[in-house]
């Protein structure tokens, strides 16, 4: 806990900053991770953060921490590789390191996923539901357009109502994840 | 969306990791290309090319989670009733020939792709050049950070040379003071130059050396002080100290009493001095009777000198 405590004072004095900043952090890592087609990203990512807050615990110099966290990530993409090039002929006994053996993915049924989907839908208020839909509807030509007039109405560039509905969107898939979480919990 | 599909180069795509993890609205801009990505391959929108490199990443749990979610979200967007179709222009209708045309989601991708591709050009040149700027400026301000350094070391040779010369400006102060402490001393003991010096031989006394003219001063205006220097050379070294008192010859008292005065040599003779008021000098005639003290304490009456000072 104590190489935690040092992690986040480095992101911020401020408890609740640092956790934020930390948590985006550990969100650009799992996308590195999820955009170099690396299957247990998760695990990766949690490896990484794991990684720069002991060495700061130790006592390593770190000047630029996001510099440094980045460092840290490509050098575990470079241990995933080498790991995936090795395993043919590693042996039966060999398993490769605990933090990279992926769990069998939880097999989630569709009709509850759909269930959560419109539930965490609801729960972004009818303004927030409404904007979501209203800009994936349509398709091709009338989707952009459909887009642009959005943006009109709302008197914002193209740009901000895209950063306003992905944001809205990523709540949305964080509700539904924690929805399926429970969902799995209660159903063991 | 070239890095998302991977067709950027291996240092390229270095370059944009290194970006986004420095950069939170450019790490933002690229999770909304992946939603747009997603968005598009969940509408079988991309090209069978771009759909077969994007499912090489759908080997990641969080994005297959992604593509469901936005899998649900086209499918409520398809059931929300569709607005009227706004009535098509002869351009448009040129490029969309028909709803049921199987040429036209494929003419509409290829074109939605020839639009956006000196899109994302223009952002991949923005991006190399602003990576250039970005390597200039840390170029910049390594170079400030070294300035700053030799300007540091300056300033404390700067400060140690100014303690050295405080110490020193300390040191003369110090002399100086010592010196004018002396040289108060030394002029506590020498006449001051605003006295009006007066020398007395013996008049009458038992060892006159004779000479009944009693000398006339006139004391100039302003002078604030007269040393008296009486002439005791005749006293030789029978008395060491002498006592001497002033007396205006009109007066009761003496104006002035000096005890245990030491001689002073002076051109081979030897005086003992008494400094006065000159404001105690009235134009008048004033008598200074010496005793002499002998070196065993013993008291004589030595001589007595006569002046008159002139009206001033």
């Amino acid at each position: 806990m104590v190489a935690l405590d040092k992690l986040l004072d480095r992101f911020s004095a401020n408890r609740d900053e640092a956790g934020i900043q930390y948590e985006l952090a550990r969100r650009k890592v799992i996308r590195y991770f999820e955009w170099r087609s690396v299957a247990a990203a998760e695990a990766c990512a949690d490896e990484t953060m794991d990684r720069v807050a002991r060495r700061i615990d130790e006592g390593q110099k770190v000047d630029k921490l996001m510099a440094y966290i980045f460092a840290v990530a490509r050098h575990i993409f470079q241990e995933v590789l080498r790991e995936e090039q090795e395993r043919p002929q590693i042996g039966l006994d060999d398993a490769p390191p605990e933090w990279l053996r992926q769990k069998p993915p939880e097999i989630v049924d569709p009709d509850i996923r759909e269930i959560c989907f419109d539930r965490c839908l609801e729960g972004l208020g009818s303004e927030g539901r409404n904007l979501i839909l209203g800009y994936y509807e349509g398709e091709g030509r009338a989707k952009i357009d459909h887009r642009r007039q959005l943006a009109r109405k709302l008197k914002i560039p193209l740009n901000a109502l895209r950063i306003r509905v992905h944001r809205l969107k990523r709540t949305l898939e964080d509700c539904i994840a924690e929805c399926l979480k429970r969902t799995a919990v209660r159903n063991r | 969306m070239r890095y998302l599909l991977g067709d950027l180069s291996k240092e390229e795509k270095t370059r944009l990791e290194e970006q986004y993890f420095l950069d939170d609205a450019e790490f933002e801009q690229l999770e909304i290309a992946e939603d747009e990505l997603i968005d598009r391959y969940v509408r079988k929108e991309l090209s069978a090319e771009d759909a077969r490199r994007f499912e090489k990443l759908l080997g990641s749990p969080g994005i297959s989670e992604r593509v469901e979610v936005a899998r649900l979200i086209a499918k409520r967007t398809a059931q929300v009733p569709q607005p009227a179709p706004a009535p098509v222009g002869w351009w448009q209708r040129l490029f969309e020939p028909g709803k049921t045309s199987a040429f036209r989601p494929a003419f509409t991708m290829s074109l939605i792709l020839l639009l956006l591709t000196p899109a994302f050009i223009f952002v991949w040149m923005k991006l190399r050049t602003e990576s250039q700027q970005l390597a200039q400026e840390q170029q910049q301000r390594e170079n400030l950070r070294r300035e700053m350094e030799a300007q540091k070391v300056r300033l404390s040779e700067l400060e140690a040379k100014l303690d050295k010369t405080q110490k020193e400006k300390e040191e003369q102060a110090e002399l100086a003071a010592k010196y004018r402490e002396l040289l108060a001393e030394e002029q506590q003991r020498s006449v001051p130059a605003v006295t009006f010096p007066i020398f007395l031989s013996p008049g009458s006394g038992s060892r006159g050396s004779g000479g009944n003219d009693i000398p006339d001063v006139t004391i100039p205006h302003g002078v604030p002080q007269v040393g008296l220097n009486l002439n005791v050379t005749h006293g030789g070294d029978d008395y060491p100290l002498y006592n001497a008192s002033v007396k205006n010859i009109d007066s009761k008292g003496p104006l002035i009493t000096k005890t245990r005065l030491r001689p002073i040599s002076q051109r081979g003779r030897k005086y003992i001095r008494i400094n006065l008021d000159a404001s105690l000098l009235r134009a008048g005639s004033y008598t200074v009777h010496v005793d002499g003290i002998t070196a065993t304490g013993q008291t004589d009456t030595f001589e007595d000198y006569f002046f008159r000072i002139k009206s001033r």
